[in-house]
Order: C-alpha cells, then sequence, then structure tokens
C-alpha cells in the first residue's frame, strides 16, 4: 500500500514538473463559506480593475472586449525619447511571436493622453506594423490611465518636468490571464525577459 | 611570456602617434554617445524601427544629406522625413544637453560606421559643420 502511494506521488510530481504553472500576483483574501454545515475556504485572487478606454479607431475598449482572452500591457507616450522605442521593439516580437491568434490582445496605453491624440495614436499604430485588432492603442482620462497603471498593473506613470519628454513610467510588460489576474511583469526593455514572456504566454494558453 | 605581451602591447601604443589615439578615442567616445542618445529609436545597428524610426544604416537620406546631420542632432525636426522610399513623420527630438564636440563625435562616429567616410574625411567633413545651426 505504501508502495502505491509512493509511486503515486512520483507520478503527481513528474506531471507537475511538466507543466510550469505561473504565479498569480497581488494581494489575496480567503472567504469562508458554509456548504452544508462544513466550512470551506476559497481563495480570492487580486484581479485588475474594470477598466473603459477609447482605441485608436476611436471606438470605446472595455474590459468586457479582453473578457476570456490573454493579455499584455504596457505604458508609453508617443514623443517619449528614451525607453519607449525600446520597448515597442520588444512589444513588435511579442505581436509577431502571436501575430493572428485571437486568444491573446496587446493593449497599449498612453500616459500623455493631451498630445496622443486619436489620429496621432492611429498612426503611430500603423507605422508600427499593429493590425489594429490584436494590438491596440488606448486612451482616456489621463487620471483613470495612471489610476489603471498603478492600481491593476503595478506600474509606474506620471508626469514629472524633470524627466526627458515631460513623464516617467516604468518598462514593464504586464502579462494578465483570462481571469484579468495578473500573472507576470516583464521588463520591456530587456530582449531575455521579453523572451521569457513569450515563453510564458504559451504556458497561460495552456491553463 | 607575461612580459612578452606587455612590451608588445607597450610599443604597439607607442607606434600609434598622438593624433590617431585622439582618433581612437573620439571614435569610440561617438560610439559611445550613439549608443545613449540615439540607438534608443535607431536601434544599434542603425536598423530604425519599423515605419516609426528611420534607419541610419544604408539610409539614402543619410549618404545625400550627411553635413545637416550635425544641425539636425542639435536641433532636431519636425519635419517629415523621406528615408529610402519610406516617409517617417516622428519628430526628432533636439539634443540640445549635447556639448558641440559631443555632437561631433557622434556624427564622424555614424559618417564612418554607415555613411562609407573615413574618419578623416568626416573630420574634414564636421570640422566646423555646426557654427552654420540656427
Amino acid at each position: 500500500m505504501n508502495r502505491l502511494v509512493f509511486i503515486s506521488l512520483l507520478v503527481l510530481l513528474a506531471c507537475n514538473s511538466e507543466k510550469k504553472q505561473l504565479p498569480i500576483l497581488g494581494e489575496r483574501t480567503t472567504k469562508t463559506a458554509n456548504v452544508n454545515g462544513e466550512n470551506s475556504v476559497d481563495t480570492i485572487y487580486a484581479t485588475v480593475p474594470y477598466f473603459s478606454f477609447i482605441n485608436q479607431n476611436g471606438d470605446s475598449l472595455s474590459q468586457n472586449d479582453v473578457n476570456g482572452k490573454i493579455y499584455v500591457a504596457d505604458f508609453f507616450f508617443i514623443s517619449c525619447p528614451t525607453i519607449c522605442p525600446v520597448m515597442k521593439k520588444e512589444m513588435i516580437r511579442v505581436f509577431n511571436a502571436f501575430k493572428g491568434d485571437t486568444a491573446l490582445m496587446l493593449l497599449s496605453h498612453t500616459i500623455d493622453p493631451v498630445h496622443d491624440t486619436i489620429a496621432l495614436l492611429k498612426q503611430y499604430a500603423t507605422d508600427l506594423g499593429s493590425d489594429g485588432k490584436q494590438w491596440q492603442f488606448l486612451t482616456g482620462e489621463r487620471e483613470r490611465i495612471y489610476e489603471m497603471a498603478e492600481m491593476g498593473y503595478y506600474a509606474t506613470a506620471m508626469p514629472d518636468s524633470t524627466a526627458p519628454g515631460g513623464f516617467v513610467h516604468s518598462g514593464g510588460f504586464i502579462l494578465v490571464d483570462r481571469l484579468s489576474r495578473v500573472r507576470g511583469i516583464y521588463d520591456g526593455t530587456d530582449a531575455k525577459q521579453v523572451d521569457q514572456l513569450i515563453e510564458d504566454i504559451s504556458v497561460l494558453k495552456q491553463e | 611570456m607575461k612580459h612578452l605581451v606587455l612590451i608588445v602591447f607597450f610599443f604597439s601604443i607607442a607606434a600609434c602617434s598622438d593624433g590617431e589615439l585622439t582618433n581612437m578615442h573620439r571614435l569610440s567616445n561617438g560610439a559611445k554617445l550613439y549608443k545613449t542618445n540615439c540607438a534608443n529609436c535607431h536601434q544599434e545597428k542603425g536598423e530604425g524601427l519599423a515605419r516609426l524610426m528611420p534607419p541610419v544604416m544604408l539610409s539614402d537620406w543619410l549618404l545625400a544629406n550627411m553635413k545637416e546631420l550635425p544641425c539636425l542632432i542639435k536641433n532636431g525636426s519636425k519635419q517629415p522625413m523621406l528615408v529610402n522610399g519610406v516617409l517617417y513623420k516622428q519628430a526628432m527630438p533636439s539634443l540640445s544637453h549635447l556639448s558641440d564636440s559631443e555632437v561631433k563625435d557622434i556624427c564622424v562616429f555614424v559618417a564612418q560606421k554607415f555613411g562609407n567616410l573615413t574618419f578623416e574625411q568626416a573630420n574634414v567633413m564636421f570640422s566646423d559643420s555646426l557654427n552654420s545651426c540656427n
């Protein structure tokens, strides 16, 4: 009997090691429910709060449109002289790796909505080679965008007159799963970390 | 063996004239400055970024307008630029934080790396080109 348990454990371990699991980021809480006289404890994971922005075509894009999809979010501004072009070069790689895959979306948020008009975003998207559907460029009320960056994606985005271009923001690519849970944050200026992101998207697609 | 290497190294350094050493220093300084100030957009190998940022490698604009490079770097430009048949519309930021000699080092580096000029030719071309910038 003991031997059987041992072998089952081995098989279980072997299965686990084959399938890589991505962590679920953010605070978690537990909820105790009384089901048929027995206490059951559920873990509630942090999710990205509801959002609704406008895309490069002037159409609204809300969380409802990404429900059930995996997506990668990032923050940039068009006139950014520093890390944005590097991030966009890396995002092109992610886009090309999953081109046409309807299970995955890329959402690039401008943090300079005053300058980055819908028309400019459209031009920017086209020039980068985006199809405008799978990879969308979002704008909206500035405060809402900054809030999303910080509360939803654990990223930084704010105006800073001392920074080149007038804004500071983190260069993170944030990987979000089908249930709106953040599953990884990668440095979008580092090709090795973006390789990891591409690998992790494939892992997430298996879930 | 170590000593021999050191001696050979010493003689090879000594064989360079002061001028050659300065040139080498300026080229490597230009390469370093290119990496920090230009490569984010134009990329380290100069291939540019999609249809967003123009290439400096194999760029017909660069070959035809090399002399304008210092002022372009110094002042930036908001004019669309036609490079290899593609119209690039992003503004080029002004790199006004660079000193004249730093701008010149970048130009000399770019000209010899991507513009088929020798160091001497580039040096002559950019010797007083910043004076004409507005």
